[in-house]
Formats: C-alpha cells, sequence, structure tokens
C-alpha cells in the first residue's frame, strides 16, 4: 500500500490549528489522551490524524502523538485542546476505576512466576 | 519649227524644275519646325525626368526626420501636356510618393515597436529577477521558522512565530505573482500533495484564511503542478476574501469529472458585474496578453498571474457572476487529469487496520526513549504498527491514569524548577 507523501511545510500551521493560536485549556507536553467513542465528523484532518493515532496506541502524551504525527507540538497542543473541549479526547481519571486488590495481587503472583 | 519646239521644252522644264525647288525648299522648312519641336519636347522630358529625381532622393534622405515626403507632380512643360509620357510621369511620382510615405510609417512603427519590447523586456527581467530573490529567501525563512516551531516549544513562541509565517507566506504569494506575470516559473518544489493539502497550502498563503471553508478531496496533485496550483488557488481565494464581507464564508469544494478535477471557489461578496467579468474572463482565458507597462500604478496582477500559469500548466480559469450560491462570485480552476497522480491504493480490508491518515514509518527508527524518531518528511506509512508503549488492545483508562498521577505527583516534586516553562 502507498501512502502519499506529506510535506508538513505546504500546509501552515496555522491552517493546522485553524487560526487558533493558544490551546483553550492547559495541557502540558505528558499530559496523556485517551481517545474517545465519538463521531469524527466535521473534525479537520489533523485533528482526525490525532485521534487515529491516540486509539490507536490506547493512551499516548502530546509529545508523542507530536513524535508520531510529525507535527510542532505546540500545534497537536492547540489540536488536542480542542478535541478535549469536544468531548473527542479525556484525560483519564483515576478516582472510580481503580483496580480491584484481588486483580492487583493475581498481577503480583504472575509477575513473581515470570521471574 | 524644230527650234520652237525644243524652247517649250527646255521652258516646261524649268517650270517643273522651279516648282519641284520650291516645294523641296517648303518640305525642309517643315522638318526643321518638326525638328525644333521634337527637340523641345525631348528637352522638356530631360527637365521633367531630372525633375522627378530631384524631388525624390531628398525626400528618401529626409525620411529619418519623420517629414513627410513632399505630395507633388512633376511641373512639365506645356509641350508635353496630354502626352502618355505626362500620364506615366505623373502615376510614377504619385506612387513614388504613396510609396514612400508607407515606407516612412512603417518604418516608425516598428523602431517604436523595437523600442518597446526592448523596454518590456529590461522591465522584466529586472522586475523578475527581483521578485525571484523574494521568494528565495521568503522560502528559506519559512523553513527556518518551519524548523523553529518544532524547537521551542512555548505557547508565546508559537504565536509569534505564526505572525511571522503568516506575513512570509503572503509576501512569497505576492512575489511569486510578479515572478509568473514576468515569465517565470513558480520556484518552490513539493512531492505530490493530496488535493485537500493542496488548497490548505493555498489557504495560509492569504491574509484572511480562517474565513475559508476547505472541502477534502484525496487526488493527488503530481508533484511538479502542486505549486502552480497552490498559488492560483491561492490567487482565487484572495481574490474571493477581499471581494466578500469580512464576516462571511468562502467555500471551496470540488468537483471531479472525467477529465480531471474543478476547484470551486463560492464567495458571498457583491459580485461583478457584466463589464467586470467580461474583463475578468478576457484576461484569464489569456486573450489579453500580460503586459507589466500597462499596469498602472496599482497593478492587479492576480487574474493575469493565474492565466499566465494556466497556459504554461494547463489548467483552466474561470468565473462566474451567477452560479454562487452565495449570490456572489464563483471561480474555478479546473486540473486536467494529466497533473493528478493516480489513485492511492487502499489497502485490503481486514489487512493491518490503518484508521486515517498516514503516519511516520519507522517502527525501526526509535529513539532511545521508546518515540519514533523525527523525519523532515514522510515517505510512506507503517505497515507495522508501533511498539505500543501501554497496551495493544483498547485504551485501557485506568492503566493511563496510573500512570498519569504518578507523573503529575513527579511534576509536583520538581515543581520549583522553572515556572517560565509552563505550557502557557
Amino acid at each position: 500500500m502507498t501512502r502519499p507523501r506529506r510535506d508538513p511545510d505546504l500546509v501552515r500551521a496555522y491552517v493546522v490549528t485553524g487560526g487558533v493560536l493558544r490551546p483553550s485549556r492547559d495541557v502540558g507536553l505528558v499530559t496523556l489522551l485517551v481517545a474517545q467513542d465519538v463521531p469524527a465528523q466535521g473534525l479537520a484532518p489533523e485533528q482526525r490524524r490525532v485521534l487515529g493515532v491516540c486509539s490507536r496506541h490506547g493512551a499516548l502524551s502530546i509529545a508523542e502523538i507530536a513524535a508520531h504525527l510529525d507535527l510542532p507540538p505546540s500545534v497537536v497542543t492547540i489540536l488536542a485542546a480542542g478535541l478535549m473541549d469536544s468531548g473527542h479526547l479525556a484525560v483519564p481519571t483515576p478516582v472510580a476505576d481503580v483496580p480491584d486488590i484481588d486483580v492487583l495481587k493475581e498481577v503480583l503472583r504472575g509477575l513473581r512466576q515470570l521471574v | 519649227m524644230n527650234s520652237e519646239t525644243a524652247l517649250w521644252c527646255v521652258g516646261g522644264a524649268l517650270v517643273v524644275a522651279i516648282a519641284f525647288a520650291v516645294y523641296k525648299a517648303r518640305s525642309a522648312g517643315r522638318l526643321r519646325a518638326r525638328i525644333a519641336r521634337l527637340e523641345e519636347a525631348c528637352a522638356a522630358r530631360d527637365a521633367a525626368v531630372a525633375q522627378l529625381a530631384a524631388i525624390g532622393l531628398p525626400t528618401a534622405a529626409d525620411l529619418a526626420d519623420g517629414a513627410r515626403p513632399a505630395r507633388s507632380t512633376p511641373a512639365l512643360a506645356p509641350i508635353l501636356a496630354g502626352t502618355p509620357f505626362a500620364d506615366s510621369a505623373a502615376v510614377l511620382a504619385q506612387r513614388y510618393t504613396v510609396g514612400l510615405g508607407e515606407l516612412q510609417v512603417a518604418v516608425a512603427e516598428s523602431v517604436r515597436h523595437k523600442a518597446q519590447d526592448e523596454a518590456r523586456q529590461t522591465t522584466e527581467s529586472s522586475v523578475r529577477s527581483f521578485a525571484e530573490t523574494v521568494v528565495s529567501l521568503g522560502a528559506n525563512l519559512s523553513k527556518v521558522v518551519a524548523q523553529a516551531m518544532r524547537e521551542h516549544r512555548g505557547q508565546e513562541t508559537f504565536e509569534t512565530l505564526t505572525l511571522i509565517d503568516h506575513t512570509v507566506q503572503q509576501m512569497i504569494r505576492q512575489a511569486q505573482s510578479y515572478v509568473v506575470v514576468c515569465g517565470g516559473l513558480p520556484g518552490r518544489r513539493w512531492p505530490s500533495q493530496a488535493m485537500t493539502d493542496v488548497v490548505r497550502g493555498a489557504m495560509g498563503r492569504i491574509q484572511d484564511y480562517q474565513r475559508i471553508r476547505p472541502r477534502e478531496l484525496e487526488r493527488q496533485v503530481i508533484g511538479q503542478a502542486v505549486e502552480p496550483a497552490v498559488h492560483a488557488i491561492a490567487t482565487l481565494l484572495d481574490n474571493a476574501a477581499r471581494y466578500s464581507p469580512p464576516g462571511s464564508f468562502v467555500d471551496v469544494t470540488f468537483q471531479e469529472g472525467h477529465h480531471g478535477v474543478t476547484i470551486i471557489v463560492d464567495d458571498a461578496g457583491v459580485g461583478m458585474n457584466s463589464e467586470q467579468l467580461d474583463a475578468a474572463r478576457r484576461v484569464l482565458s489569456g486573450q489579453e496578453p500580460v503586459d507589466l507597462h500597462r499596469f498602472g500604478p496599482h497593478p492587479k496582477v492576480g487574474f493575469p498571474t493565474v492565466a499566465a500559469l494556466s497556459k504554461r500548466y494547463g489548467f483552466q480559469a474561470s468565473v462566474d457572476g451567477s452560479s454562487s450560491p452565495f449570490g456572489g462570485t464563483r471561480a474555478a480552476l479546473f486540473i486536467p487529469e494529466a497533473l493528478l497522480a493516480a489513485d492511492v491504493v487502499e489497502a485490503a480490508p481486514g489487512a493491518a487496520p490503518e484508521p486515517e491518515p498516514p503516519e511516520p514509518s519507522g517502527a525501526a527508527e526509535v529513539t532511545g526513549a521508546g518515540l519514533p524518531r523525527r523525519r523532515r518528511h514522510i515517505a510512506t506509512a507503517d505497515t507495522q504498527p508501533l511498539p505500543p508503549i501501554l497496551s495493544t488492545s483498547a485504551p485501557r483508562p485506568s492503566v493511563a491514569a496510573a500512570w498519569q498521577s504518578g507523573v503529575h505527583s513527579a511534576d509536583e516534586a520538581a515543581a520549583p524548577s522553572d515556572p517560565a516553562e509552563g505550557t502557557r
């Protein structure tokens, strides 16, 4: 399968962000993001690429997304902030979903068996 | 009797001789008069020919001064009046003066054209050389800016770099228009690009790019046509945005036809009246030759640029005052099949799941930190997914969250290191 080469210089960064110069929320380079199951209709190509790479790799940080997509980190920060606003991306919160203690014990046992 | 007869004979002969002599004398007189007349006529002819030569030559010499040749018929002696010679001389003189006049006009015209051509060539080559320098410096600058955006991460830096970049892109477009109008080639080279990116590349070169609403099309434009297409579309977009209200949108759609793809730009401006439309069509179709000298003090190089690019690359540009759904102007650029690459071959269904877009190839190229190594150009997509960092299966928010909270607590521990390094 052949894929077109994308020249990173042809489409300028401000076109990619749609003219947004600052992220709408505070997102750090190491902030982990997880794709949510929301239809990706109406999104710009790069927003879909961000979503695509996130859903393929589980959770990714901004820096990792930038590296995967060969985009400047600032651009990914702005795109990700927008996607978080629209509910396509979320920062996973540990509150209610902490693994059961038994599961952890099982994992520990499994790990010991491996060693 | 005999002597009388002889006397009569002698007398008769004498009479005859005298009569003959008288006759001869008269005849000689007539001949002399005729000879004199002929000599006179001959002299008059010589004089007339000399006069013709005399009025002819000085006039030819006067040509350089731009004086009109004297339009005269030679003055003929009365003796030649009505003769065929007089008629021929008059015709000859007439032809000569008329021919001389025409020659003079033709020479003047050709001298003027030559001077104009030389002046145009000089102007064109100097404007072109200047504009090419600006384009080349601007292209270098935009590479530097793109690189800086990757290296410097502060959002303030990004804002400033973006403003610089936007200005540089517009500067490049303006300069490149002059390059093209002066007969040059758009200098920048790209690999083949999707129509989507061609249009978005064009958006980056105009002031009001945020008002452009582009559709998407994955058809590929071949490398050598990318820059001319981007430039032509940028010109049409700039026109559409410039002549429509600031709050309105400019829509870009695609029509895939049998012979190529048409990019359609619809604005909601006041539109053009029929004279403006006619003028624009004449320029776009290349009927009106591009002349730098006729641009005047406020040159409009937009449509002439599109016309020049269309002529060179085989695009077809058109404007229409009635078919825009927003009541404005519709501009269209047809890109022939020859400038479009073959369709991208899609992966067989069920093969490696490849959701959206291309991604930097390189499961093999991974940095020490486990991240893909950055590459300047993306050649192919990865058929082999990157080694998963957390999980190969669906997102595991719980695991991610555990990692996240660990990172955050580490961040907090190292908090007072450098407050200026924040993301804001």
